[in-house]
This record gives C-alpha cells, structure tokens and sequence, in this order.
C-alpha cells in the first residue's frame, strides 16, 4: 500500500466483532516509521457497538474519504486508497 | 565433510533438546516421542510429534495458558526491535518499583502471539476439559479440535484473536500490578513522564483489545474463564487487593446485623437437633408416644403386678 500521499488516518474498530478485521489489518499495513509522517488515531469501539470497522483517510491534497469496513476485505480497502494515492503519485513524477 | 553440516543443519531445525546430537547424526530415523511421565498439571502432553515448530508453539501456548490466571491481549503494529526491548524494560523496572523484593515483575511477560496456533490451544483449554479428560494416543487432537469445533463460532475471544497480537500474561491477579503495567503500557492520555523515548514511540503503536481471566479464578475450574472489554480491564485495575476485600467483607457481616444472621443459622440446626434427638428417645424406649418418660409407667405395672 502507498502510505506516503497519507496525513491522517482514523480507525475505529470493535475487537470483539468479526466485522472489525479488517479496519486491524489496516493499521498493520502502516509501516513502523509512518507515524513521523502522518498522524494516527485508534478507537476501540464498545464490545456492543453496531459498528464493526470504519476507516478515516485524508491525503496530502486534501481529499479524504470514509469506509465502512465492516463487509469490505483488507484487499478492498488498499484498493480504495490507492487508486487515489497513484493519481497523486503521477502528478509529483510529472512535476518532478 | 559434506554430509555433516547438513545433519547439523537439520538438528538445528528440529527444536528438540531430548535427543542427544550423536544419535542423531548417526541415524536419520526420528526416535518416538517421549512419554513424559509424571508431568506437571502445566505441562501439556505429546499427542502429535514434537518435532515441528508447531507443536511447540501449541505446548508453549497451552502451558502459558494453565499458569496464567490473568491475560491482557493487545494488537502490535510493525515495533521496531528496539522499541520493543524498550518496552519491556520499561515494564519490568515499573512493576519492581512497587515491591523490590517480589518476584513477580520478573514473571509478568510479554508474548508475541502466533494467532491461529495460539486460538487452537486456547479453544483445548477452555473447551476440553483436561481435568477430566486426557488424551495422549494416536488421534487425541483430533478428538479435541472435533469438541471444540463450536468455539471458534460461540467463544467471544475468538475474533479477537486474528491479526498482530500479543499478551501481556500475569503469574497473579494483582490489581496493583495491573494497575502499574496498564500505566506504562496503555496510558489513558499521555504517556508515563521519564520514560524512554523509544518505548514512547512503540506505545503509540500499541492498542488493547480485551482481557481474560482463567477459569480457575473465575470459575473454579478450566472452561469458565471471564472475557473483559476494555473497560472491565480498567475497573479490575482500580479494585484493592484480596486482602483489603477480606477485611471489608468481614467488617460489613459484623456491623450489619451478623450477630442476628449467625443466631437464625444457628436456630434451625439447634431445633433440627432437638427433634431428631427426641425422637432417637422414642424409638429406644426411653420416651413413649407423648414424650413423657416411660419410668413412671413402667414402675406403676410394677407395682401393679406386686
């Protein structure tokens, strides 16, 4: 996954859900040094909550979207975010 | 020369310490496992070959389980290797901060999880019963993944065990203890002034999932242990210890009428004694049918017959 166009992350999860995989799988695919370059925030949802997963993203030029991940895979996701983060990608090679 | 690096090599691989590296570089044959007679109640029994590492995990995982009454699990995101010896240096001088001569910071410990080995010998101790049943021949673990089939659906730690995981595993339920290293390891707010800054920055990657406490706390026996929430981790963290809770227990039944409560008590069992005991009398001859003494009657037919 393309974390450098990355300034924020959010993720919320509940543990005791299936639903919250996915959103965990994510905050393990931010790499050990990402968080000098992007804040992350962690919320541990309730054990009831309705909510299994959501995931907040906001990139360098100020898009951001949200995921419900409760039925998408970590698959889905990477490619949510790096379908944008490619585009970002090739306009910083342009420019050089 | 050629053919000894390679069977050092795979005495290397094998993880084993039973068998001694003569024999085994002498025969490629692997010698059966060993029966482990008179093992201790933690150490669990060899039902498929110990030779792999998966197995090893599974025992090291099962017998951590049977001597830990207390766990906190926690995912792990990408630590560095230094932030993790940070951390664990961290734990260990905070908890010998509350009681230098107790050997408990020593025990309390870190584990980094392997999940899925990790869930399987969980679902054998909380689903198969080892206190009642053993199962040491050919076919045992199918036995017990069979049991234990339904847990991996029911059990509520089940989805909490995927992913990067640890434990934070405790040797006791200490809430002081668990106080302290829930401080170092998972502040509310900021973390503990004076730490490392390494440890800092591996605590950012730390988030607490749920907790756990062996059934033999709980329950009195394996298969009743208590999933915590977050939460509940941190209310267990704030409750004084037993002894504390003894004294309170003691003080509350002898101000609140505990004198009344132990005379009600006491005043069935004096009553049921007193029955039971009168009518010991009766049947021996010693009463009649009105409870009177049976001298009396006696002596006048006595006289009667003089």
């Amino acid at each position: 996954m393309i974390t450098k166009y990355l300034t924020t992350v959010s993720v919320a999860f509940n543990p005791f859900s299936k639903a919250g995989r996915t959103a965990r799988i994510f905050m393990a695919l931010l790499g050990p040094y990402t968080r000098e370059t992007m804040k992350i925030k962690t919320t541990v949802l309730n054990r009831d909550s309705e909510v299994g997963g959501r995931v907040e993203v906001r990139f360098k030029d100020g898009k951001e979207f949200q995921m419900d991940t409760s039925k998408m895979t970590i698959a889905d996701i990477v490619e949510e975010v790096d379908r944008h983060s490619r585009s970002l990608k090739r306009a910083d090679d342009l420019s050089g | 020369m050629a053919i000894r690096p390679l069977s050092f090599f795979r005495l290397s691989r094998t993880y084993t310490s039973l068998t001694s590296p003569s024999t085994s570089i002498a025969t490629d044959a692997i010698p059966p496992p060993p029966t482990l007679p008179g093992l201790s109640p933690t150490q669990p029994r060899t039902v498929k070959s110990p030779y792999t590492r998966k197995t090893q995990l599974f025992r090291i995982y099962l017998s951590l389980l049977r001597s830990t009454p207390l766990m906190v699990f926690f995912q792990h995101n990408n630590l560095r290797a230094v932030e993790w010896i940070a951390i664990r240096r961290e734990l260990l001088f905070g908890l010998r901060k509350i009681d230098p001569t107790s050997t408990l910071p020593e025990l309390t410990r870190i584990t980094v999880l392997k999940p899925a080995i990790f869930a399987t010998s969980f679902r054998a101790l909380e689903g198969y019963d080892w206190q009642h049943k053993r199962s040491s021949e050919p076919g045992g673990s199918k036995i017990i993944a069979k049991e234990t089939e339904t847990l991996k659906e029911t059990h509520p730690l089940s989805p909490v065990l995927t992913g990067p995981i640890a434990a934070l595993s405790f040797p006791s339920v200490e809430p002081t203890h668990l106080k302290a290293a829930l401080d170092i390891l998972f502040p509310l707010k900021n973390p503990r002034k004076g730490l490392d800054p390494l440890a800092v920055s591996g605590l950012q990657k730390f988030v607490m999932l749920a907790g756990w406490v062996d059934g033999h706390v709980y329950g009195g026996r394996n298969g009743e242990g208590r999933v915590m929430d977050v939460d509940l981790i941190r209310v267990l963290a704030l409750l004084p210890d037993v002894n504390t809770l003894h004294g309170e227990l003691l003080a509350m039944l002898r101000g609140a009428g505990g004198a009344d409560l132990i005379m009600n008590l006491s005043n069935a069992g004096v009553g049921l004694t007193r029955t039971v005991d009168t009518y010991r009398k009766m049947l021996g001859g010693e009463l009649d049918s009105d409870g009177k003494p049976v001298e009396a009657n006696a002596g006048g037919e006595e006289e009667k017959k003089g």
